[in-house]
């Protein structure tokens, strides 16, 4: 009952510095929103990726030489699709291309249209056709930077031997599209090959198979596509599942997030200086008050836990008001000027809608991290005025 | 079960500061013995030692050298832990009134009773029940920063008072008071002395000196009784 009594008293001491408690509480904010932010951010994306691996291929397979991936001849379809086992084979162009006065770098996906996936129920405008007529579909942040609409005359930005083109955007992609498209051009295979000169040629197959044959398919996959050339030269497949796909995602976003965590530690760091700093505001009225109370009977263990008690409300409004800002810089400004942070190629005001998850524990790591600051600010210095005779306090503190 | 009212019993204590070379003596060798029910006036010139004494006497610092002994148990050799729960059975009541200015009168008053476990409710009656013979009571929802300097004293008065203290301690207790507001605290020690309680008061005032039962003139840090 004693314990109740001091721990309420942590409201009252709220009350008696509240510019101090304003002030921790907006350190805390600082401090833990943006790393709130940027953990919803890292879940957002790999939620997509999970559905988009999910939604993807059962198989992917592409040429290897030197150790690297190669792309795959696109006769190598027929072969695939005549496999036991085999449903659909879709081969798939994935490049780089510069595009613009100002070079933007744009990711060209070509596949034919008949193999668009659900995603593109986001576009504005329409699909493009079937042959190599340069129409484009292109992501909301190319679009927005290169200053594009639906109908748009797009000059001629690749070499080819037969002649370039003009190209014409026919679709883009809505901001409530999913995050890959953001700088995306997407249009038909026998574009996307006219683009990169590579007529007969394709990045990676896509292969769709009975559930359950993924196994013994890839190793059929492998012995069929395996040549040797006449000259001696070796030309093997690489095939992998969405276990791959899944380990290839994790190693990514565990670095990412590795690095981003590592960014945090330093933000936080800095924040306890900060609170340090901040807890020195009013530092005589509270070397005071702790005086006052050890004159009146209080104990040392009792001010210190009136003191945590003060910390973790303080914590409690700080981690709260935290996820509240990190939310709405999530959801109302669609995480400016940090998504680019985690998304190669975003502006600092992204033109896609960028995918957040707010999920319990990082807003329990969060409510820790924030008890850290708060009471590494105050702990120690009530502790040792605590532990000083009380006349000494009352005579320093004026 | 209350404990008996015991002695306190001080023995060539010294408090100084400074360092071996230049050393200042606030207190230079006082002994005494205060007997419960007594009140004791600490008196002398400004800087002689009063509110050093009484600090040492009242369990709020410790001495450089000396002995102070309470209820057969030695003060200057005690835990913290100790300390405290003699100063809960204590009342201190400091010069500079030493409240919580934003908190309300009755919060300043109760504050003593938190670490006992008194309830709000029993907090805020316990309050009002001694701020009733100071004349506060009608202020005891009133912010202490908002209070005169008059009114201020005695609301540190009626906090020292809460617990009901077996030794009061009070520093120049009248000392920026008017008429009316030294008259309630000298009214207050007189129910306190003829309670039983001891008071030991540092003071100029021919009133509270007039109280006393001991009279000790501090002069220099050191302490002759009369």
């Amino acid at each position: 009952m004693a314990w109740l009594q001091v721990a309420l008293t942590g409201v009252t001491a709220l009350r008696l510095h509240p510019w101090r408690s304003v002030a921790t509480t907006a350190c805390v904010v600082a401090a833990l929103a943006p790393y709130l932010a940027g953990l919803g951010i890292c879940g957002g994306i790999a939620r997509e990726s999970s559905e988009a691996i999910e939604e993807g291929a059962d198989l992917y397979v592409t040429g290897m030489q030197f150790g690297r991936h190669v792309p795959v001849p696109l006769a190598a379809a027929t072969e695939l699709a005549d496999l036991p086992g085999v449903v659909k084979v879709v081969p798939r162009i994935v490049g780089k291309l510069a595009i613009g006065a100002d070079r933007h770098t744009a990711l060209v996906v070509g596949m034919p249209p008949e193999e668009v996936p659900a995603e593109a129920s986001f576009v504005s405008g329409e699909l493009f056709g079937a042959t190599d007529a340069n129409e484009l579909i292109v992501g909301g942040e190319l679009a927005a930077r290169l200053r594009l609409q639906v109908g748009s005359q797009v000059p001629p930005f690749y070499s080819n031997r037969k002649g370039e083109r003009v190209s014409k955007v026919v679709g883009i992609f809505s901001p409530a599209a999913p995050l890959w498209q953001a700088n995306l051009i997407f249009t038909s295979f026998d574009t996307a090959a006219r683009l990169f000169d590579q007529p007969a040629l394709a990045t990676e197959m896509l292969v769709y198979c009975r559930a359950g044959s993924e196994e013994e398919l890839a190793a059929a996959i492998r012995r069929k596509l395996h040549r040797i050339a006449d000259d001696g030269s070796r030309f093997d497949v690489r095939v992998s599942g969405r276990d791959a796909a899944r380990a290839l995602w994790t190693a990514a976003a565990a670095h990412r997030d590795g690095l981003f965590h590592l960014h945090c530690l330093l933000a936080v760091s800095t924040g306890i200086l900060t609170v340090l700093v901040t807890s020195g505001f009013g530092g005589t009225e509270r070397r005071q008050e702790v005086g006052i109370l050890k004159t009146i009977g209080w104990r040392t263990d009792e001010i210190l836990f009136r003191n945590v008690t003060e910390g973790l409300l303080l914590t409690l409004a700080g981690a709260s008001l935290a996820v509240l800002v990190a939310w709405l810089w999530l959801d109302v400004f669609n995480g400016w000027a940090i998504a680019n942070l985690f998304v190669p190629g975003l502006s600092w005001r992204p033109h896609v809608r960028v995918p957040f998850a707010l999920t319990p524990l990082p807003v329990v790591l969060a409510g820790l991290l924030a008890w850290v600051l708060v009471t590494s600010g105050s702990l120690y210095t009530t502790w040792r005025t605590a532990m000083t005779p009380p006349a000494s306090v009352l005579r320093s503190a004026g | 079960m209350t404990e008996p009212i015991e002695a306190i019993e001080v023995s060539k204590v010294f408090s100084a500061a400074g360092g071996a070379r230049r050393e200042i003596r606030a207190v230079d060798g006082a002994s005494l013995t205060i007997a419960a029910g007594n009140c004791w006036a600490l008196t002398g010139p400004s800087g002689s030692g009063k509110s050093t004494l009484l600090a040492l006497l009242g369990a709020l610092d410790r001495p450089t050298a000396g002995e102070i002994r309470w209820g057969g148990r030695s003060l200057t050799k005690m835990s913290d832990i100790g300390l405290a729960g003699v100063r809960r059975r204590w009342g201190f009541l400091l010069q500079a009134f030493a409240l919580l200015p934003r908190l309300s009168v009755w919060e300043n008053v109760s504050y003593p009773l938190v670490p006992l476990g008194a309830s709000r409710a029993k907090r805020l009656a316990a309050a009002r029940l001694v701020l009733e013979p100071l004349g506060l009571a009608e202020r005891q929802f009133d912010r202490a920063a908002v209070l005169s300097g008059g009114e201020q004293q005695r609301v540190a008065l009626a906090r020292a008072l809460i617990t009901t203290p077996d030794v009061l301690f009070a520093d120049e207790p009248t000392n920026q008071l008017d008429e009316r507001s030294a008259d309630a605290v000298l009214d207050a020690f007189r129910t306190l002395l003829a309670a039983g309680r001891t008071l030991v008061v540092a003071t100029h005032d021919p009133r509270l000196l007039a109280l006393a039962t001991h009279v000790g003139e501090m002069a220099a840090g050191q302490l002759t009784c009369r």
